[in-house]
């Protein structure tokens, strides 16, 4: 596992053993904005662009596509945007895009990952990452959420706590947390 | 308690050449490669919908089945000429430019500086229509480019 940085002293990204690139590249560049790959994830997953969620595109592989693309197409230059404020001391920044995320994670108040999404109103992105310090995160993992929760999204709920863990271990190892911290 | 930073920067590592560079590319050419890749999206939609295949679809556009896989790579640096063949073709309107008639372009008042002609309302209009706007389009309609 390797940690790579993508905007210098602001956000980073983990690249995972066996893997040939970031999170951050697999996301945008490999992924959401990359139209047969999305076409070929709404189509394995029908079920859920007719869910409760997503149900108003009217079960529309090809519109759930266009949306992601076109969200990621924004979040891309938004995160660049938000890191430029961080430097400059402006808002937003990077501290008010990324939010805590809750649930398994509430107990650890100073190492609670965090998540981010897409700039859409209804967006089906995700980022997952920790929170280094003020203004500088660490990407982990990020995908479609198809579903209200985690633990219902396909891609997700085999991925995203298991990277966390994974990758605060690695933290661990490398004396980039104290052990004691976890 | 917390990170150790600087063991951080000790341990981090550059991206790669691609990545760097396909993260530059990506900067650069977002806008025709978002709208590459929509047109590509609208031409599945009308394959499915209308359950044909790449290869009638080749014969009606009077094209290759290879330059429809291309099309459909949604890559593409598309030709006016190109997507005008596919407009006809699926019926739908992939570039949407303002009409004369509509009263939409832009009336530059030369005794104005550029900055002040951009308060008219005529041009955000142009901007409006010209704005790519899936969000609120896609209940309606396809998504125009």
């Amino acid at each position: 596992m390797d940690i790579i940085e993508i905007i210098p002293d602001r956000i980073y990204s983990i690249k995972y053993d066996g893997e040939d690139f970031t999170e951050y590249y697999r996301l945008f560049n490999e992924e959401w904005t990359d139209e047969d790959y999305l076409l070929g994830f709404f189509q394995s997953h029908p079920e859920f662009t007719e869910n409760e969620f997503w149900g108003f595109l009217g079960n529309d592989p090809e519109i759930a596509a266009a949306r992601v693309l076109e969200d990621a197409n924004k979040l891309e230059p938004y995160l660049k945007e938000l890191a430029e404020n961080s430097d400059n001391g402006e808002q937003p920044d990077l501290e008010t895009y990324f939010k805590p995320l809750n649930g398994k994670y509430g107990y650890d108040i100073e190492q609670i990952p965090v998540k981010g999404y897409g700039v859409l109103e209804s967006t089906f992105l995700r980022l997952y990452a920790i929170r280094l310090e003020a203004n500088c995160y660490l990407i982990v993992y990020g995908g479609i959420k198809l579903n209200s929760s985690i633990q219902n999204s396909p891609g997700l709920q085999e991925n995203v706590f298991s990277k966390i863990d994974k990758v605060k271990q690695y933290l661990v190892d490398e004396c980039i947390i104290d052990k004691d911290d976890i | 308690m917390g990170f150790n930073l600087n063991r951080l920067k000790e341990v981090a590592k550059q991206a790669s050449e691609k990545e760097r560079d396909e993260a530059k590319f990506r900067e650069e050419n977002r806008d025709w490669l978002l709208k590459s890749a929509l047109i590509a999206l609208e031409i599945h939609r009308y394959l499915r919908l209308n359950g044909m295949t790449q290869s009638q679809l080749a014969e009606k556009l009077g094209i290759s089945p290879a330059m429809v896989t291309k099309l459909l790579s949604g890559k593409e640096n598309l030709s006016l000429k190109t997507i005008c063949s596919i407009e006809r073709v699926i019926q739908f309107e992939l570039l949407n430019i303002p009409s004369y008639e509509k009263g939409a372009f832009v009336k530059y008042d030369l005794s104005k500086t550029p900055d002040e002609n951009l308060e008219f309302e005529n041009h955000q209009t142009f901007c409006k229509v010209i704005k790519m706007n899936v969000e609120t389009e896609t209940k309606k309609r396809a998504f125009a480019v």
